[in-house]
């Protein structure tokens, strides 16, 4: 018995000891598996855009049409996300039975069926469920890049080379000309495992916007550099009983600078936009002169950063109280008219800049925005990430029919960005009549559409104004009629197009277009024109809302001398429209026009990130907020340096460098 | 005389001085305790009521500034949010109701001895296992959507219907019951599910309360559920509220994606809509403790017996 007990006592000792040796071992030696994308087997026939050569086109579309029906019908089971309806949508739209189903049953012969529904907070954990019940549905989309190579190294998806080539023109030439690293990334040894979603990585970078009318009261210029920021932030300080006074709320409210409270919080509203500024991004990693990749965080820019904000935080210029914000208060605090300046993404117009304007409690609020200042002389770029793919579109190994993604990517494409659809598919693709692209299993957006977008519009506003549209009397109480559903049917019986733009509060109608305005539009061939070169999408919103603003601004009048149906439209006026918008700035940084700096490091998180990416980021949050707060000297910066250092940094460093040798291995 | 009127004169208890301090103290901290308690709840009520710019401005408190009762004009119109409610209140009734029925025709066998109840150890140590351990998520996941039951309230209420620690509850009172009543009921000629439903359970109506709440407060609140297994239009009161809450979130970052879903953006409730319905969520169950109380008197029994 003895010998039996210490038989099993050593063997006890020694399963631990293997258990701690081999922890010990799987960071040590981890070592990034060279991924070689190789290349996609050659299409059948050389394809060439209708532009460049119609023949060969026409040649290559015989060999892969982009929406020819399947002869028996198909089954599909797909996933969906149900968000909340838009208003032009029909009431009662659900995956089940939006009329995208019936097209894609009519038109190529696919019968989709929903294994996967839930509310966009659910989704990813869903379909992570289902995979895990054996239930992965035949084709659908994940945000998550873990997902995708998981499933890919599990020979769990198909391959969709074919699928590819299948896809229209349009997608074929967005894939082709601005996103050939995305396919790239989503390549293995020469098959194609996901038709990754299209995203303008630079959509993420970060402006400094600041209170135009606070500028004026102060007298002083937008700045161009920290330097100057501080400058204006202290001005606006020494003016804070003026603007308390010009604009109505209290002077122990003037906050001439608000943050998020966690200064890794990487989103609009945060410290992001300051870090930016002096060059560093923290979680992010760039190239350095020696040729390897260091972490930011313990970077140089990043402690000038910290030390800048610690200058603003001493002199009162950096909300006191930063502390205890979230990205809802500081989004709150902008809306209320209590804030000078604040960093974040290009939507933030729409977001909260448009609450300060048209809020009866602050006084002619109005906003001017910048690229980020610059630190020492450096040039001013925001910072990106080298690639961003934000969704992949995958299909499952078991599928029988892994073409028929870009059947249903076509026929989505079609439906949602061409004008003449309802010609070809009916009312049904009507929002009005059940049509909603959100539901959509398959994500595909033209990418490069929002980029011209903006410039579409503003040209037909400006036709519709030169070519008469132009009285401000006329646009005054805005563009809505609110319609009872009796009006609406009458009105469409007489033959009028009826624009529904949102469900009205009554509930028995619909607020529209107002009828007298598209009457005089269709009385005249060149509004007429001008008016339908926008999407229906873009009437609804842009012009409904915008157009009324666009009229009064046009003609110079003041912002706050509007009347409150006008300055309704400066929101999506100065995101979407106009040419100095916030959206433009994206546009011009993705046509080159302006200057950017790459995070380098993107994709899935790498082990050591897992094991101690949390308490990095925690310590980063904590030293940096005492160093701003002064409750620690500047000093303590090497101690953080030497923190991170040895718990974890340098195996982190380690790893970002040879998972950088990996993805990069297979480049010419 | 004097004395006897003396003496029927209500007694006054005395108190010392100390102790009246105390008792002061003491009466005056647990109802600013109480008061501290309701003030999350005023601030909910107070921020339904206000205007959206106080809201933003940060400056409501526990008094409603700007009052409009706008939110809930909107709120009425909402039937996304009636449907949810509604989805909540069949839940809570029907769960309650299944609950309660499997755990008391569990909890009865297992009060008995173990000579009138042979397998009576196998099956206690059964459900006490199920106490400690779940099979887990994708387990529960791949049971209930292989009996068909996703997205039907089914799937809400039978997994948790029956619940060990409810059942031990149950069987705890139940052995409290003298066995005199039982047997009694026996010699009578009752036989078991007489004895349970017209013996037992009317003297434990204080331990059924306590289970009947339990149950219900837990299928009001519970969120979880309601997002793996019902499809958005199903979905309870509470899953509906955690969506609306954080779908925000999620929207902002794929903005990145599609400029276009700054529209969607907007459909996303205000803070003063959002304090609403938060609050008619939470109206259902606050007076619930206060009515349950009358069924937390102890000694039905007493008197029932005499030794």
């Amino acid at each position: 018995m003895k010998k039996f007990y210490s038989a099993m006592s050593s063997l006890m000792a020694l399963t631990l000891l293997c258990g701690a040796l081999a922890g010990c071992g799987y960071t040590e030696e981890y070592d990034y598996e060279a991924i070689d994308p190789g290349t996609l087997a050659a299409p059948r026939a050389e394809y060439a855009t209708p532009e460049e050569d119609a023949a060969k086109n026409a040649a290559y579309r015989a060999e892969y049409p982009t929406l020819d029906r399947y002869e028996e019908p198909v089954t599909i089971k797909v996933a969906a996300i149900q968000y909340e309806l838009e208003p032009d949508v029909k009431i009662g739209t659900t995956p089940y039975n939006q009329t995208f189903n019936k097209i894609a049953l009519e038109k190529l012969n696919i019968k989709l069926e929903y294994s996967v529904v839930t509310a966009s907070t659910m989704y990813d954990q869903k379909v992570n469920l289902a995979i895990g019940a054996n239930q992965m549905p035949d084709m659908f989309y994940t945000t998550q890049a873990q997902m995708f190579t998981m499933l890919r190294d599990q020979n769990m998806l198909a391959d969709l080379t074919e699928a590819y080539y299948k896809l229209n023109d349009n997608l074929l030439a967005n894939y082709n000309d601005y996103m050939p690293e995305a396919i790239k990334a989503c390549m293995k040894e020469g098959k194609l495992y996901a038709l990754p979603q299209q995203t303008n990585r630079f959509a993420t970078a970060q402006r400094l916007y600041i209170r135009k009318d606070w500028l004026e009261i102060a007298g002083v210029e937008a700045p161009t550099t920290i330097d100057e920021m501080i400058d204006v932030g202290q001005a606006f300080l020494d003016h804070k009983e003026e603007i308390a006074a010009a604009t109505g709320i209290s002077a122990a409210n003037v906050i001439p600078l608000s943050l998020h409270k966690d200064l890794t919080f990487s989103d609009s509203y945060g410290a992001k936009g300051m870090f930016n500024a002096h060059g560093a991004q923290l979680g992010g990693y760039f190239m350095g002169e020696d040729g390897k990749l260091y972490s930011s965080n313990t970077s140089p820019e990043a402690q000038a950063a910290v030390e800048t904000m610690r200058t603003m935080y001493e002199r009162g210029i950096l909300d006191r109280e930063f502390l205890s914000n979230t990205s809802a208060s500081v989004q709150s605090y902008v809306s209320a008219g209590f804030v000078g300046m604040v960093f974040g993404e290009w939507w933030l117009p729409k977001d909260s800049l448009e609450k300060a304007v048209t809020s009866n409690s602050v006084n002619g609020a109005d906003w001017v925005w910048v690229d980020l200042p610059s630190y020492n002389g450096q040039e001013r770029r925001p910072i990106v990430d080298r690639l961003l793919i934000s969704g992949y579109n995958l299909v499952s190994a078991n599928c029988k029919h892994p073409e028929a993604v870009a059947k249903l990517c076509n026929l989505f494409y079609d439906i949602y960005y061409s004008d003449d659809a309802q010609e070809r598919y009916g009312t049904d693709v009507l929002p009005s009549n059940g049509f909603y692209y959100q539901f959509v299993p398959m994500k595909i957006w033209d990418g490069m559409d929002s980029s011209v977008e903006y410039r579409r519009v503003q040209k037909a506003f400006n036709e519709l104004y030169d070519n008469g549209l132009n009285s401000r009397d006329m646009f005054k109480s805005g563009l809505y009629e609110d319609l009872t559903n009796a009006q609406i049917e009458s009105s469409e019986a007489a033959g009028e197009k009826i624009y529904r733009i949102a469900a009205n509060d009554s509930g028995n109608g619909y607020f529209c277009i107002r009828r007298d305005v598209i009457a005089q539009i269709n009385g005249n061939e060149k509004l007429k024109a001008a008016f339908n070169s926008m999407r229906n999408r873009e009437k609804l919103l842009h012009f409904a809302d915008g157009y009324p603003y666009f009229v009064a601004y046009k003609q110079k009048i003041a912002t706050k001398d509007m009347t409150k149906e006008e300055k309704k439209g400066w929101g999506i006026y100065h995101e979407m429209i106009d040419e100095n918008g916030s959206y433009a700035y994206v546009v011009a940084l993705s046509e080159g026009e302006k200057p950017a700096k790459y995070n380098e490091f993107y994709g899935t998180a790498l082990s050591a990130m897992t094991d101690y990416g949390e308490y990095i980021t925690t310590q980063t949050s904590t030293y940096f907020t005492k160093m701003i707060s002064g409750e620690s000297a500047m000093s303590s910066f090497n101690d953080f340096v030497k923190d991170v250092d040895r718990n974890g940094g340098e195996t982190i460093i380690g790893q970002v460098n040879a998972w950088y040798k990996a993805v990069h291995a297979f480049d010419e | 005389m004097e004395n006897a009127t003396v003496k029927n004169r209500p007694m006054r208890m005395k108190i010392s001085g100390p102790r009246r301090a105390f008792l002061i103290l003491n009466t005056t901290f647990l109802i600013l305790f109480a008061l501290l308690c309701l003030a999350p709840f005023l601030n909910l009520l107070a921020t339904s009521l206000s205007s959206d710019e106080a809201v933003n401005a940060g400056k409501v408190g526990l008094i409603p500034v700007g009052f409009t009762a706008n939110a809930y004009k909107v709120l009425v119109t909402k039937i996304a949010f009636f449907r949810a409610f509604g989805m909540s209140v069949l839940r809570v009734v029907l769960g309650t109701a299944v609950s309660v029925g499997v755990i008391t025709l569990g909890a009865y066998p297992l009060s008995k001895g173990n000579d009138a109840f042979r397998g009576r150890m196998f099956y206690t140590v059964l459900f006490i296992i199920t106490m400690f351990f779940s099979g887990g998520l994708v387990p529960t996941y791949i049971v209930i959507t292989k009996l068909g039951l996703s997205d039907n309230i089914l799937a809400l209420i039978l997994p948790t219907a029956m619940n060990a620690w409810n059942m031990v509850l149950l069987i705890n009172f139940f052995r409290q019951i003298p066995k005199d009543l039982t047997e009694a009921a026996t010699l009578d000629g009752a036989g078991h599910y007489r004895i349970l439903f017209q013996i037992v359970l009317p003297v434990s109506l204080p331990a059924l309360a306590t289970v009947i709440l339990f149950t219900g407060v837990q299928h009001w609140n519970n969120w979880f559920d309601g997002l793996i297994y019902m499809s958005p239009d199903n979905f309870p009161l509470q899953t509906y509220i955690y969506n609306m809450i954080n779908e925000a979130n999620i929207l902002r970052q794929q903005l990145v994606t599609n400029p276009g879903d700054a529209a969607l953006l907007a459909q996303i409730p205000t803070k003063t809509l959002e304090s609403a319905q938060i609050f008619i969520a939470i109206l259902p169950v606050i007076p619930l403790y206060p009515f349950a109380q009358k069924f937390f008197i102890k000694g039905l029994v007493l008197g029932s017996v005499k030794e």
